[in-house]
């Protein structure tokens, strides 16, 4: 161990080097990407539903980025919608990417489902659609009434799940989280350049195919 | 125990025993120094610009925020409807059923769109058979074909109802195309859709779906305009075994024999196909991203 400094500096280059092949460059190559044609910035209550997919921790299970045709055809298949580029999440700060997929990737659920009644009854009891979902049910999001005053938004359920002689109506909350779910979607029509830069996992480049 | 030592070794007493031959002192050259603490300096330069810009962006987003009114939103039951063009016979309960929903049941329009246009996944309605929607939201209901949301709209819905919003999709004349989104060989698409392919005895879509596609009643779906993905996400289900309600069992051999890339490869070139066969194809416009 008596050539510890050149260890040391031999470790530090390394990582100098793994820093600026993975953060730096990659960081200076998109950090000036207008954001994509078509993406719109979110609205305020937008904002304010963002928030809420924050707090509620939905990112542990939910990913937001679906995979490209060269990785796998499995989230096509899905319904999930096309792979995006780093340009689609110029707006989000912090980007809510994921990891898990314990559920469903949600980078197009508002356009795969822009039903907000669909939204509203399945975070109030996703079992009440799906007997077999594991994700977790948000009644503190909705509140319950004798009968809806004037611009309430009633919760759609069906019987079993119907408090008796009463009606659940949406919180600010949920109705703002539900905005923000539907604003989720990455479907219009991307540029060449997007199509330059997406990860295209195994598949062949356009130059080499055939 | 006698130790042979070799000859050029020099004798014990006068070794260093700090001395490694091997092992010398090279000092770090400056440039490489010089190289790791500039990307690192490179990188801390970086990291603080980014934060600065980041929460700059964040004080303006917030300060937009508290300037901006926060939206009301409207109660779910005041949707303006936007008249499909074409329809006919139109019922006020299908209307309410498109429109508001029927007991738990959603809206239809909610996520088939408001012309029953469908995106991604989501089906497009207009111009369906009228038997063919029937038997689906019907096989819905029996759990025939398996799909959740449906069942539990269905399960909201009478057989009455069923017929009615059938009707209510049959008659939309809608003639927007979908844009190929699958990235599938278009050429490819067309092969299969016109001549199938008879090595793995798979048939031309149009021997049974119409020659352009566009659907036969009372069994045979549209599948020109249609959504690309619900195509492919169709096909895969029959290849799976997970749909089974065609009649005869024809889809599910028919997609258990197709490979994969051809699946897509059709599902694009289907959707690219304007919905009814007209003179002159290029007059329907290609549909824009639904809203």
């Amino acid at each position: 161990m008596n050539r510890l400094v050149s260890i040391f500096v031999g470790a530090l280059a390394i990582l100098a080097f793994a820093t600026l092949m993975l953060v730096i460059i990659p960081g200076a190559q998109i950090r000036d990407q207008a954001p994509t044609a078509g993406l719109v910035d979110y609205s305020p209550q937008q904002l304010a539903g963002r928030q809420q997919y924050v707090s509620q921790g939905c990112v542990y299970c939910h990913s937001q980025q679906p995979r490209a045709a060269g990785q796998t055809l499995a989230d096509m298949a899905k319904g999930w919608g096309p792979a995006p580029t780093a340009s689609d999440f110029a707006f989000d700060r912090p980007h809510q990417l994921g990891t898990m997929r314990t559920g469903p990737d949600l980078l197009n659920v508002g356009a795969r489902l822009p039903s907000a009644d669909w939204h509203l009854t399945h975070l109030y009891q996703p079992r009440a659609i799906f007997d077999w979902s594991i994700m977790p049910a948000y009644p503190y999001l909705f509140k319950r009434k004798r009968a809806a005053d004037p611009g309430d938004v009633v919760v759609k359920l069906p019987p079993e799940y119907q408090p008796e002689g009463e009606v659940v109506v949406a919180t600010q909350e949920a109705l703002d989280l539900v905005a923000y779910l539907k604003g989720l979607n990455r479907t219009y029509q991307q540029g060449p350049v997007d199509e330059r830069i997406r990860d295209e996992g195994y598949a062949l480049s356009k130059g080499e195919q055939q | 125990m006698k130790k042979t030592q070799p000859r050029d070794r020099p004798a014990q007493g006068k070794v260093d025993e700090t001395f490694d031959p091997w092992e010398q002192v090279r000092p770090v050259p400056l440039f490489v120094l010089a190289v790791v603490f500039a990307l690192a300096f490179w990188g801390l330069l970086t990291y603080i610009s980014e934060y600065n810009a980041q929460k700059r962006g964040l004080e303006q987003k917030a300060e937009a925020n508290l300037t901006a009114p926060v939206q009301p939103v409207p109660p779910a039951e005041v949707r303006s409807l936007v008249q499909a063009p074409g329809t006919a016979n139109l019922d006020a309960a299908a209307l309410q059923m498109v429109a508001v929903g029927k007991g738990q049941a959603w809206s239809c329009a909610s996520c088939h769109g408001e012309a029953g246009q469908g995106n991604l996944n989501t089906p497009r309605l207009a111009g369906q058979p009228a038997d063919y929607l029937h038997k689906q939201l019907q096989d819905f209901k029996s759990g025939l074909r398996h799909n959740e949301s449906m069942a539990f709209v269905a399960r909201a819905l009478s057989d009455a109802d069923m017929a009615k919003l059938a009707t209510y999709y049959a008659g939309i004349d809608l003639r927007t195309r979908s844009a190929p989104t699958l990235g599938g060989d278009l050429a490819r698409g067309r092969v299969i859709a016109e001549k199938g392919d008879w090595k793995t005895d798979v048939p031309a879509c149009f021997s049974c779906h119409g020659m352009g596609g566009e659907g036969v009643a009372p069994g045979f779906p549209a599948l020109a305009g249609q959504k690309p993905d619900y195509i492919f996400a169709q096909l895969t289900a029959w290849h799976e075994g997970e749909r089974k309600n065609s009649p005869q069992a024809l889809m599910e051999g028919i997609a258990r024999r197709m490979n994969v890339e051809d699946m897509r490869a059709v599902a694009d070139y289907l959707g690219s196909l304007p919905p009814r066969p007209s003179p002159a194809p290029a007059q329907a416009p290609l549909s824009a991203s639904t809203p």
